[in-house]
């Protein structure tokens, strides 16, 4: 998803979650941030590198594939882009290998879900956001996998825009992808980009949704399409519902985390909250623009009845910047980093007590003692001093 | 990464600098040796694309293009095995051919890099000179002058570069807490 | 059903593409083996006795002119194969035509191990023994399986049509 909902429909989520007006922009900020916070932004305002939540198309280029970089890579997109649906899918007949790709695909109302939700309980509004991103990314980006994997992630012709003509009949448009990097698409056109054909398994090119370009993450599109894993298995994935979908479970979690986050359950969906504003919220996913923000600014403005700022990266630089090191960690950035890493430790955990190392060891403190990097020791302290 | 596969990248390298080593003492004899190593990664890649079909790539859709991609690879290792004369020219016109492929491919990604304003548009733009300057020294050393033995050690320097690349790998460091 | 149908058009233009690319490799290999290695045909030259340049001639024409042939059916088969799988007109005929090839490949992989069981295998002659025989056996299961591929899209089709 881009920032129009991470951001700005995040924000009216809150908002009618019951959430303040000023705890709904933290948590839509914190939302945001995570497709922003790369080892870039880190090393600018010296933060843990651990805590990257993202890694930026310049860093995607330079990242190493070898068994390190590709376990780098998946901890970082499985953790908040890709949450897994289940990592326990039979795969029979087939090697480990793959097996362990296959279990890192990416649906909503997986088992992670309800961990990510529980895990941002009472750990103030940045970890709220950061939950709000993956599970609304585990709905635009369902059937990819946060892993470099040309089995897993690729797709091939048989791409097709799903339309309504002026009879409301579906009609399917085929999608011939370009692969021009600088030129932005155009719906009205029907001409979209994706990454390069590579047939190597590990490349760059074939990490998440690259070769579906960016129709997952556009509201107003339905589209048909082959993936790698689903042997000639169609898949029809409507974003319109699917939006729709995302933002009732979102305004349900964050009433959740607000009054009573033991009480969170996937596949429930808060419509009676919403229901006042469905048909303004329908319209918006369904109208053809690749950028909606201005729509969702406007309604969550009317929701809140007072303007909402525009997303501002260095919002909490400075205050970060210029605290003592001792109370870094109290910043707002300071607890967005360590929320990032509670995140990043819980899912990689769970992938590696699976069985699976594609997301790298995970050592448990209270068996093997510390071992491993350093950053993640705040966790460590944090939890020795009962501050999670 | 596990133990094992960090020992097989430490192997792998010294492997490579054995064959350096090799190259080094034979002299003349060393073609030789640039051509049995040049069918074996050839049948390498052969091999290992077959492999990457039957273990993963059986399911994938389209999946059976990888099955021909080993199938011509490994033919085209073994092919080259068995040419008995005129070693020179097999080993330039492989040399030429993969060097200027990667050459051509990292200016292309240099080109890339550039536009998104990466800095490693340098690095990968280097390499391609790189490249291409080799693709060319081999066809300077081995077509023009018939020099042998320039060519086994443009070749040898290819060896060494793959040696650090894994040497870098093996020696790379991660690991994760979990807080239960 | 139409999973099925996706999976044998999508397989039958593989298997296209795969015979094709089969078929161009097997006539640039020779050539490269005469770039490579003309030593080797000077050898066979010089073996034959003057009055049999006739002869050989005669046979090297007749080799190409079937070569040919075997290369434009192989060409036909490839292409029409995709074809079909891509949706588009079907030619007939070329399953049959793949049919016979395939009988034919299999007559010569039967002459083919007859010949190494009686003569034997030479330590020298391993590695290029190992390599036709890979190649024709895959260059037999393409076949095959292009043949049966394209019968079952055709009764899916008909399937569907009905």
């Amino acid at each position: 998803m881009q920032k129009d909902f991470h951001y700005y429909a995040t924000c009216c989520a809150a908002l009618l979650a019951g959430w303040s007006f000023e705890d709904s922009l933290e948590i839509c900020y914190s939302a945001q941030l995570v497709d922003w916070c790369s080892r870039s932004f880190l090393n600018r305002v010296k933060g843990p590198a651990a805590a990257a939540t993202t890694q930026l198309q310049l860093e995607l280029m330079e990242a190493r594939t070898d068994p390190v970089g590709l376990q780098d890579i998946t901890r970082i997109w499985a953790s908040f882009h890709f949450l897994p649906y289940d990592l326990h899918a039979p795969c029979p007949r087939a090697s480990r290998a793959y097996r362990n790709k296959y279990r890192l695909i990416c649906r909503p109302n997986g088992a992670l879900l309800k961990d990510t939700v529980a895990l941002a309980a009472r750990r103030g509004t940045q970890a709220v956001g950061i939950a709000m991103h993956v599970l609304a990314d585990t709905w635009a980006h369902s059937y990819f996998a946060g892993t470099p994997s040309l089995v897993i992630n690729n797709t091939d012709s048989y791409f097709f825009e799903l339309l309504e003509d002026e009879n409301g009949i579906e009609q399917r448009r085929p999608i011939r992808f370009r692969h021009s990097a600088g030129e932005p698409d155009d719906p009205t056109a029907g001409q979209y980009s994706n990454s390069l054909y590579q047939w190597s398994e590990n490349s760059i090119m074939n990490l998440g949704h690259g070769r579906a370009g960016h129709l997952p993450d556009y509201s107003f599109i339905r589209y048909q399409y082959l993936p790698a894993w689903g042997n000639y298995e169609e898949i029809r994935k409507d974003n319109p519902a699917d939006y729709y979908h995302a933002f009732c479970q979102m305004v349900y979690a964050l009433r959740c985390l607000r009054t009573d986050p033991d009480a969170f359950e996937p596949d429930t969906y808060d419509t009676e909250a919403v229901a006042p504003w469905a048909d303004e919220i329908r319209a918006i996913l369904r109208k053809r623009q690749v950028d909606a923000c201005d729509d969702w600014r406007a309604l969550g403005g009317r929701i809140a009845g007072r303007e909402i700022e525009d997303f501002d990266l260095d919002k909490y630089v400075g205050p970060y910047l210029t605290a003592p090191k001792e109370h870094k960690d109290d910043s707002f950035l300071g607890r967005f980093f360590i929320a990032a890493m509670a995140q990043k430790s819980m899912v990689t955990g769970a992938i590696f007590r699976s069985g699976n190392l594609a997301a790298g060891f995970s050592v448990d403190f209270a068996e093997k003692g510390f071992r491993g990097i350093r950053d993640y020791r705040k966790l460590l302290d944090m939890g020795k001093e009962g501050r999670t | 990464m596990t133990l094992g596969k960090r020992i097989g990248k430490v192997f792998g390298a010294l492997a490579y600098l054995l064959c350096v080593f090799l190259l080094y003492r034979m002299g003349e004899d060393g073609f030789k040796l640039v051509c049995m190593l040049m069918s074996l990664s050839l049948i390498l890649f052969g091999v290992r694309n077959l492999l990457f079909y039957f273990t993963m790539a059986r399911h994938m859709v389209n999946g059976k293009a990888i099955l021909y991609v080993g199938v011509i690879g490994l033919d085209f290792g073994i092919f080259s095995m068995t040419i008995s004369r005129n070693q020179l020219l097999a080993v330039v016109l492989y040399l030429l051919g993969a060097r200027a492929f990667a050459g051509v491919v990292d200016i292309l990604r240099a080109r890339e890099a550039r536009q998104h304003k990466a800095p490693s548009w340098r690095f990968n733009l280097a390499e391609g000179i790189a490249n291409i300057a080799t693709a060319a020294a081999t066809v300077v050393f081995g077509l023009g002058l018939g020099n042998m033995r320039a060519v086994a050690a443009i070749y040898a320097l290819g060896l060494v570069y793959s040696a650090m690349l894994n040497l870098i790998s093996a020696c790379q460091k991660t690991a994760i807490v979990y807080i239960p | 059903m139409d999973r099925e149908l996706r999976r044998c058009s999508s397989q039958l233009r593989i298997l296209g593409l795969g015979l094709l690319v089969l078929t161009v490799w097997d006539l640039i290999k020779p050539l490269l083996y005469l770039l490579l290695a003309p030593d080797e045909m000077d050898s066979i030259r010089v073996a034959l006795p003057w009055y049999n340049r006739t002869l050989l001639v005669i046979t090297v024409v007749m080799v190409v002119l079937i070569m040919g042939m075997a290369l434009a059916m192989r060409l036909h088969i490839g292409f029409s194969a995709m074809a079909e799988g891509a949706g588009k007109t079907r030619k007939k005929g070329y399953v049959v035509l793949a049919f016979f090839y395939f009988v034919l490949q299999l007559a010569g992989m039967r002459i083919f191990v007859r010949a190494l069981l009686l003569q034997g295998l030479l330590a020298r002659d391993l590695m290029e023994t190992v390599s036709a025989a890979v190649m024709d056996l895959c260059s037999v299961c393409i076949t095959g399986e292009t043949v049966v591929t394209a019968l079952r899209l055709h009764r899916l089709r008909r399937r569907r049509a009905s």
